[in-house]
Order: C-alpha cells, then sequence, then structure tokens
C-alpha cells in the first residue's frame, strides 16, 4: 500500500495532507500488530519516544484513511489483551506470595527487650505525648529495685494510625512498628493491646525488628 | 494463567504434589526448596517467575494461615532479607519466643485485654449499721 502513489506533482500534495495527517494523529505500520515478535519491536512507537519519523514513515493519506476506515487499532488492542490471557498472571496469591516489604515498614507494635531480658520501656511518656491519635496511655510507677518502670502501657490499635512517630520519639528503641500486618481480629476488643501483649510481640518478632533497625541504621 | 507453564509444572511436580499445591497456591508452581522451618512450612525461589511472584512459601497445615509463617521467615518471604534463615545463627537471647504464635482470632485462646495496673478507686461497700433505737 505504500508505494500505490507515485510521486508527482499530484502526489505532492497528497504529501502535504500527510504531513498534516501525522501532524494530528501518529499512525502506526501494520507490522507493529504483534507487540512480542522482536523483529518489529522497533516499530512499536512507545519503545522510541525520541524517534517519532520511525513510525510515522511510508504512512500516506491512502494509508491513514485504510487503517481508520478498518479500526486496526482495536484489534490490534483485542490481541494484546489476547496475548496476556495466555501468559501467567501477575496476581500475587496472597497467603503463599506475598509482596516485598521495606525495613521501615509500620505494622503492628511491639515493645522491645535488652539482651538480659530486662524490658526498655523507662515510661518517658514522649510516645504517648506525640501520638497524633492519642491511642497510647501509660502509667508509671517505681519499681521495686528503684527502677522507673509503666504499670499500664495499653496502644488502643483502633485508634492507631500506623505514623509511626512513637518509635521516632522512643529514646530507648522500646516502642516499634514490626513489619508484621497480619493482626486482623474478629472482635474489637482484640485489638485493645496492653502491656503484655506488646511485650509479647517483641518476643516473637525480635529477630526480624533487629535486622531491620540494622538495616535502617546508616540512613539514621 | 499459561496453559504451558501449567502442564509443565504439573508434570515437573507429579500428580500428589500438584494437587497439594492446588489447594494451598491455587495453581502448580515449580521452584528450588531453599527451606524449610520447624513446622514444615516449605519456601521456594525460582526467579524465573514474574516479578512480585518468584518466592512462596506451601503452607504445612491444612488450615493454613499467613501468620503462621515465623520471624526469620517472614523477612525472606518478603524479601527484607536474601539470606537463608537456617544458614543464620540465631539471636541467643532466653526471652525470644522459642515457638511462633498464629493469629489465634476466632479461637478459644485468642487475646483478652486486661488491666495490668491495680485499681487506684476502691468501690464503696455498702453496710447496714444497727438502728439507734
Amino acid at each position: 500500500m505504500r508505494s500505490l502513489i507515485p510521486r508527482n506533482s499530484s502526489a505532492a500534495r497528497l504529501a502535504s495532507a500527510r504531513l498534516l495527517v501525522n501532524s494530528v494523529r501518529p499512525a502506526v505500520p501494520v507490522s507493529a500488530f504483534s507487540t512480542t515478535a522482536k523483529t518489529k519491536a522497533s516499530y512499536i512507537p512507545h519503545r522510541h519516544p525520541n524517534k517519532p519519523e520511525e513510525f510515522y514513515k511510508g504512512a500516506n493519506l491512502l494509508d491513514y484513511s485504510a487503517r481508520a476506515l478498518l479500526i486496526t487499532e482495536l484489534f490490534r488492542g483485542a490481541w494484546v489483551t489476547l496475548e496476556h490471557f495466555f501468559r501467567p498472571a501477575f496476581t500475587i496469591h496472597y497467603p503463599a506470595e506475598k509482596g516485598p516489604l521495606s525495613p521501615r515498614f509500620r505494622g503492628e507494635h511491639a515493645l522491645r527487650r535488652y539482651p538480659s531480658g530486662e524490658e526498655r520501656c523507662i515510661a518517658c511518656k514522649l510516645c504517648e505525648a506525640i501520638c497524633p491519635a492519642q491511642a497510647i496511655t501509660i502509667e508509671a510507677e517505681t519499681r521495686e529495685d528503684g527502677s522507673r518502670r509503666t504499670t499500664r502501657y495499653d496502644i488502643d490499635m483502633t485508634k492507631c494510625i500506623y505514623c509511626g512517630f512513637c518509635q521516632e520519639a522512643c529514646p530507648v528503641d522500646a516502642i516499634v512498628e514490626t513489619a508484621n500486618y497480619e493482626n486482623s481480629t474478629e472482635t474489637h476488643e482484640e485489638l485493645l493491646y496492653n502491656k503484655e501483649k506488646l511485650l509479647g510481640n517483641g518476643d516473637k518478632w525480635e529477630t526480624e525488628i533487629a535486622a531491620n533497625l540494622e538495616a535502617d541504621h546508616p540512613y539514621r | 494463567m499459561s496453559l504451558y507453564r501449567a502442564v509443565k509444572n504439573i508434570i515437573k511436580a507429579g500428580p500428589r504434589e500438584s494437587f497439594r499445591q492446588i489447594m494451598r497456591l491455587d495453581e502448580v508452581k515449580c521452584g528450588t526448596l531453599v527451606g524449610t522451618d520447624r513446622y514444615g512450612n516449605q519456601y521456594y525461589e525460582n526467579l524465573k517467575e514474574k516479578f512480585l511472584r518468584d518466592r512462596w512459601v506451601v503452607l504445612a497445615r491444612s488450615d493454613y494461615d499467613a501468620s503462621q509463617i515465623p520471624a526469620e521467615w517472614h523477612q525472606w518471604l518478603h524479601k527484607m532479607n536474601d539470606k537463608d534463615p537456617n544458614q543464620t545463627t540465631p539471636r541467643p537471647y532466653r526471652w525470644i519466643m522459642p515457638k511462633h504464635v498464629e493469629n489465634l482470632t476466632g479461637t478459644s485462646q485468642a487475646y483478652q485485654p486486661y488491666n495490668t495496673t491495680t485499681p487506684k478507686v476502691s468501690s464503696w461497700v455498702p453496710e447496714v449499721k444497727a438502728r439507734g433505737f
């Protein structure tokens, strides 16, 4: 179809019309029908955003009209859909496959311990003060050995907005947000965490918490 | 899905394993077994699979749940870490929970919130005084 019209004076007018058409709507060669064939890949417009003449080349008014009348783009689009029908799906099959998480991911909360087993939290209440949702409640007392510790450390996980300010405020890295997000429950009460639950979370996820803090510490 | 890929994987895995994987993953996948954790969950990797689908776990229990994955394998599965957890030495702290506990919501062992402080207000106990006459 490309060489149907000889280059003479009448073709010159067509050429000017072609320029007009091309400036309005880029015509794609028929060879771009397949999106997979590697030999044809150089004709796919989006792969050559800096070289539009590559896919403008050779399309005259007749070509353009034929494509417009035969609505080839419709079939080219349908072909892409058909190709993807026979390819592996992109969908992550959740319980078995899980998406990547950053070491900074902010999930369920945990209270950490020192290597000796002593709880880190010194009840300074900075997390309680900075919490924008006011989800944290702390009460403190002097322990029998004279150290200041919390007697109550409650987080209402239904108030929490997972902003991570508590772990940023904490001077002893006691309250952290783990990478666990599978903490959904059937009742509201189960999300009203107390100190024992939070310390238990720390004991459960310590391997991961420590690895994540280690991965992130060069950027702090 | 790809028919070619499905047929290839079913032939590779065999009928029994294919059935187990269809029950767990809703499809049949093939990869190298990176390791098995204490609870029998098997962790696989195949970098030729689609991006984000190249690491997966075949959970051991029939009532499987994503929260059954222990912490060290959790970070491998979420691509926080490329190290094989079976090769790395675990932290030697006594207080680390020896057994991974899954999310027990909906069971009788589910977490129940309770007060960790002694009550500061004592309630009034009514006493009947003897009448004066």
